[in-house]
C-alpha cells in the first residue's frame, strides 16, 4: 500500500507581466520563409557592407545543407517557410527615450527597463522585434573607453574591423543549421567592448522584445573583454503568447581576455509559442573567468546550451542556471565546457522543476582535451518532479583525455528527503514550515547569483504555495 | 552491419559519439555456422538486451550454439558454468518462482576470435539469479555481448561482469525491473590498454513500484584505450518508490587514453529517488608515497592500489576457482600494463 500524501502546490509561472500584445505597426516586414531573396532584401535593408552580404549568402547555403538535430527535443511545430526573418519597426534607434515611438516606449516602461536603467545599469539597449530602437551607455563608463552600442553600429564604425574579425568566428554557421540561420537573417544585438585593465562595475542590460506574430529573433551579441577588465552583462527577453509559433535563434560571442572576468546573466522568458534555438558561447584566455548564470521559464521548446571553451591555463568557468517547465514546454538546457588549457576548472550547478506536463532536459558535455593537465571539473544537477504528468532527464557526457585530472559528476532527481524534513521539525520547525524551507531553498542558490531585481523576480515566478509535502 | 549498437535511449550531441558504439563493432551480416530453427519459451520473445532490439535479431537469426536453462525452486545444482571462445550464442535462463541460480559465463577467445553472445534472464516471483559475465580473453580478440533481463515480483538478479579481455569488447546490458519490489544491481570491473575498445551500454527501467538498481563500475584505463560507459536509469510512470542509482570510479594511468561517461537519468514519475555520482581521477600520490615510504617500489605500489580497486568486485564471486582464476587473468593483464 503507497499512501496519497497531500502534496505542495507550486503555481505556474505569472506570464501577465510579459503577455502584453501592442499592435502590429511595422516599417517593414519581409516575406515570411527563407529564401535568397529575403536574405538579400535583410541586408540591402540593413546597408550591410558587401562582405556581410557575402556572409549572409554562404550561411544561407550552409543553411540549406545542414540537417534539424536529430537528438533534441521535436521542432516540428516550427516551420521556417511561415516564420518572418525580419521585422523592422518605426522609428530609428536613440539613446534618449523620449525619441523612442511611444508604443514602443510604453512597451519597454511595462517591462521596468528604463526604471532599472535609471537605477542599477551603466547602459541599456532595448530590441523591438528585428533592430535596437534604443541604446545608451553612462558617460562616466564610455568615458573610461568602453563601447556599448548596437552592433550595426559597431559594424560600420571605428570598430568595423574587430568586428569583422571576430563575428560568428566563435559559432561558426557550420556548428549547426540554426547557427547557420542566424548567419543568413541576424538583425540587431549589441556589441560591448571593454579596454585592458578597466572593470565595470555597474551592469550592461540588452532586452530583446519579440511582439510581432509569426517572426523571428536573430540578434547578435558581440563581447570583447580586453585582458585584467570585468564586466557584468544582461540579457532579458520576452514576448507575448501568439497561437503561431515564433523563433528566437541569437548568438552569443564573448571574447575574455588574460585574468578578465565575465558574467553574463539570462532570464528567459519569451512566450509559450516561442521555438528558443539560441546559441551562446565564450573563449577564456590565461587566468580568465566566464560566469553563466541562467534562468528558463518560457518558451515552447528551448535548445540552450551556453559553452565555453577554456583556451588559456589557469581559466574558469562556472555555469550557475535553473530551468522551470511548466505545460506544454519541453525546455532542453545545460552547458558545454572544453579544457583546453592547463590548471582549467569549470563548475556546472543546475536545478530544474517539472510540473503539469512540462519536460525539462538538463544536457552537458565536459570535454578535458590532452593538454589540459591538472584540471577540475564538477558537475552537479538536481531536479524536482512535480507531478507524474511531467518529466525530467538528464544527459550529461564527459569525455577525458588527460590522465592527471579530477573529475566529479553528480545528478539526482527525486523528491524532498523525509529525513529532512524529519530534522527540522525536531529544531521546532512546523511540517508546513518545514518544508516551505526547503522549497525555497531548491531554487535558492540560483537566485542569490542573480543580479537582485531578478532574483526578487523569479521568487514572485515561482510562487510557492506550500500545503502539506512536496511530491 | 547495417544497425546501430548500444544506442542509448535519449541521444546527444552526435560530435560526442556517444549515441551508439562505434563501427569496429561491425560484423558480416550473414555468418557461417547457423543452426536451424528452435524454439524458447516465449517468455524471452520480448526481451531487449542493453546492446539493442537489432543486435539480438542478429543473433537470433545467426545462432551457432543455443541454451536453455530452467530452474525450478528446489532443485539441485543450480550453478551453470559456461565457457565461450566464438561463434553466436544465445543462452536463455528461466528461473520459476522462489527458484535460486547461478550462472557464470566466461568469455576466454584467442586472438582474432570472434562472439556474439546473448544472454536473456527471467526470473520469476521471489526468484534469486546471479550472473557472472567474466572476460579474460586474449587481447587480440573481438566480443560483442547483450544480456537482457526481465524481474518479476521481489525478484532479484546480481550481476558481476569483469571486463579485462579483448581488443574490442562491447556490452550491453538492460533490466526491465516489471515486478514490484524487484532488484537488479549491475557491478562491473574493467580494464582496458592498449589500443582495446571497450564499450558498455547498461540500464535498468523501472516499472514496478519500489524497486531498486544499481548500476556502480570501477575502471582502470590505459595505453590508448578509448572506452565509453553509457549508463541508464529510466523511471517510468507508476513505479512509486523506485529507486536508482549509477555510479562509476575510474582511474586513468595515460594521456592517450579516452575515457567517455554518459550518466542518464530519465524520469517520468515523481515518486522516485535517482542519483549519479561519477568520478576519474589519477592514482592517489598520497597513497603512493605512503607505500613509498614503506619500502613498497613504486610500480608494486601501483599495482597494490589498483588490486585494492578491483577486490569489493571480484570478492562478489562466490565461486573460490572461478575467483581465482579472475585474479590470475587480472595479475597477468597488470603485469603486461603498458603504463605502470
Amino acid at each position: 500500500m503507497f499512501e496519497v500524501e497531500e502534496k505542495t502546490r507550486v503555481d505556474a509561472i505569472d506570464r501577465t507581466l510579459y503577455d502584453f500584445k501592442d499592435k502590429l505597426d511595422p516599417a517593414l516586414i519581409v516575406d515570411s520563409g527563407l529564401t535568397e531573396d529575403v536574405v538579400r532584401q535583410i541586408s540591402k535593408e540593413k546597408n550591410d557592407p558587401e562582405w556581410m552580404t557575402e556572409f549572409r549568402l554562404k550561411s544561407l547555403k550552409t543553411y540549406n545543407e545542414l540537417d534539424i538535430p536529430n537528438w533534441g527535443p521535436p521542432i516540428d511545430g516550427l516551420d521556417m517557410d511561415n516564420i518572418v526573418t525580419y521585422v523592422r519597426p518605426k522609428g530609428e534607434m536613440s539613446a534618449k527615450w523620449e525619441e523612442v515611438p511611444e508604443d514602443i516606449k510604453n512597451t519597454f516602461e511595462k517591462l521596468g527597463i528604463p526604471q532599472s536603467e535609471r537605477l542599477s545599469l551603466a547602459g541599456v539597449g532595448a530590441q523591438y522585434d528585428s533592430e535596437i530602437v534604443y541604446h545608451n551607455v553612462r558617460k562616466e563608463v564610455a568615458a573610461q573607453g568602453v563601447v556599448y552600442t548596437d552592433i550595426e553600429s559597431a559594424l560600420k564604425g571605428d570598430m568595423a574591423d574587430m568586428v569583422r574579425s571576430h563575428f560568428m568566428k566563435l559559432i561558426p554557421p557550420s556548428e549547426h543549421k540554426f547557427a547557420a540561420l542566424h548567419g543568413a537573417v541576424w538583425s540587431g544585438g549589441s556589441f560591448v567592448y571593454v579596454p585592458k585593465g578597466v572593470s565595470v562595475e555597474i551592469p550592461l542590460q540588452s532586452y530583446f522584445r519579440l511582439n510581432a506574430p509569426g517572426a523571428g529573433q536573430f540578434e547578435h551579441t558581440l563581447i570583447i573583454v580586453e585582458d585584467d577588465a570585468y564586466l557584468h552583462f544582461i540579457e532579458g527577453c520576452s514576448a507575448p503568447k501568439y497561437n503561431i509559433a515564433n523563433l528566437h535563434a541569437g548568438c552569443v560571442e564573448i571574447y575574455i581576455g588574460k585574468n578578465s572576468r565575465v558574467r553574463y546573466s539570462t532570464i528567459e522568458n519569451w512566450s509559450k509559442n516561442m521555438y528558443n534555438l539560441n546559441s551562446k558561447r565564450a573563449l577564456v584566455e590565461e587566468g580568465g573567468t566566464i560566469e553563466w548564470v541562467s534562468g528558463s521559464f518560457g518558451s515552447h521548446t528551448s535548445y540552450l546550451y551556453p559553452m565555453s571553451i577554456l583556451k588559456g591555463d589557469n581559466s574558469r568557468m562556472e555555469y550557475t542556471g535553473i530551468t522551470f517547465a511548466g505545460e506544454g514546454q519541453e525546455l532542453d538546457t545545460g552547458a558545454k565546457v572544453v579544457h583546453m588549457g592547463r590548471n582549467t576548472s569549470s563548475h556546472i550547478t543546475t536545478k530544474s522543476i517539472s510540473r503539469d506536463g512540462g519536460k525539462s532536459n538538463f544536457r552537458s558535455e565536459v570535454s578535458i582535451r590532452h593538454e589540459a593537465e591538472n584540471s577540475k571539473s564538477a558537475v552537479t544537477c538536481e531536479s524536482l518532479m512535480l507531478d507524474d504528468q511531467s518529466r525530467s532527464d538528464t544527459i550529461p557526457v564527459s569525455d577525458i583525455r588527460n590522465s592527471k585530472v579530477d573529475i566529479g559528476h553528480e545528478a539526482k532527481i527525486g523528491r524532498i528527503s523525509e529525513d529532512s524534513i524529519f530534522y527540522l521539525m525536531s529544531r521546532g520547525l512546523s511540517e508546513d514550515d518545514a518544508k516551505a524551507l526547503i522549497v525555497g531553498g531548491f531554487a535558492e542558490p540560483i537566485a542569490k547569483e542573480l543580479p537582485v531585481e531578478y532574483a526578487v523576480e523569479m521568487n514572485n515566478l515561482i510562487n510557492l504555495e506550500m500545503k502539506g509535502s512536496i511530491g | 552491419m547495417s544497425y546501430r549498437i548500444n544506442t542509448i535511449p535519449m541521444p546527444t550531441w552526435n560530435h560526442l559519439k556517444v549515441n551508439h558504439a562505434p563501427d569496429v563493432f561491425e560484423r558480416n551480416a550473414d555468418r557461417s555456422g547457423k543452426i536451424g530453427s528452435y524454439i524458447v519459451s516465449s517468455v524471452f520473445e520480448d526481451m531487449i538486451s542493453g546492446a539493442g532490439a537489432e543486435f539480438d535479431s542478429d543473433v537470433k537469426a545467426n545462432v551457432s550454439v543455443i541454451r536453455t536453462r530452467s530452474v525450478a525452486a528446489k532443485s539441485g545444482n543450480n550453478t551453470f558454468v559456461s565457457e565461450y571462445k566464438e561463434g553466436v550464442i544465445r543462452e536463455c535462463v528461466e528461473v520459476f518462482e522462489g527458484a535460486e541460480a547461478e550462472l557464470v559465463q566466461i568469455i576466454e577467445s584467442d586472438n582474432a576470435e570472434k562472439l556474439d553472445l546473448l544472454t536473456q534472464v527471467y526470473a520469476h516471483k521471489n526468484s534469486k539469479v546471479k550472473l557472472y559475465l567474466l572476460n579474460l580473453s586474449g587481447i587480440g580478440s573481438d566480443a560483442r555481448s547483450g544480456v537482457a533481463i526481465k524481474t518479476e515480483e521481489n525478484a532479484e538478479v546480481e550481476v558481476v561482469r569483469v571486463a579485462i579481455g579483448s581488443l574490442h569488447a562491447l556490452y550491453g546490458i538492460r533490466s526491465d525491473l516489471v515486478g514490484d519490489n524487484s532488484h537488479c544491481n549491475i557491478t562491473t570491473a574493467y580494464l582496458a590498454d592498449n589500443d582495446e575498445v571497450l564499450d558498455m551500454n547498461d540500464s535498468s527501467i523501472f516499472y514496478g513500484k519500489e524497486t531498486f538498481s544499481e548500476i556502480k563500475a570501477i575502471g582502470l584505463l590505459s595505453g590508448r584505450a578509448y572506452k565509453t560507459l553509457r549508463e541508464t536509469v529510466d523511471f517510468r510512470r507508476g513505479c512509486v518508490h523506485a529507486i536508482g542509482h549509477e555510479g562509476e570510479d575510474t582511474v586513468m594511468l595515460s594521456d592517450d587514453v579516452r575515457n567517455i561517461t554518459t550518466p542518464l537519468i530519465l524520469c517520468g514519475e515523481e515518486w522516485v529517488e535517482g542519483m549519479h555520482a561519477a568520478t576519474t581521477t589519477r592514482l592517489d600520490d598520497d597513497m603512493l608515497f605512503y607505500l613509498q615510504s614503506r619500502g613498497i617500489p613504486i610500480r608494486d605500489a601501483k599495482r597494490l592500489i589498483i588490486e585494492s580497486r578491483f577486490s569489493p568486485v571480484i570478492d562478489m564471486i562466490s565461486n573460490e576457482d572461478i575467483k581465482n582464476r579472475v585474479m590470475k587473468s587480472i595479475g597477468e593483464r597488470l603485469d603486461a600494463l603498458s603504463e605502470l
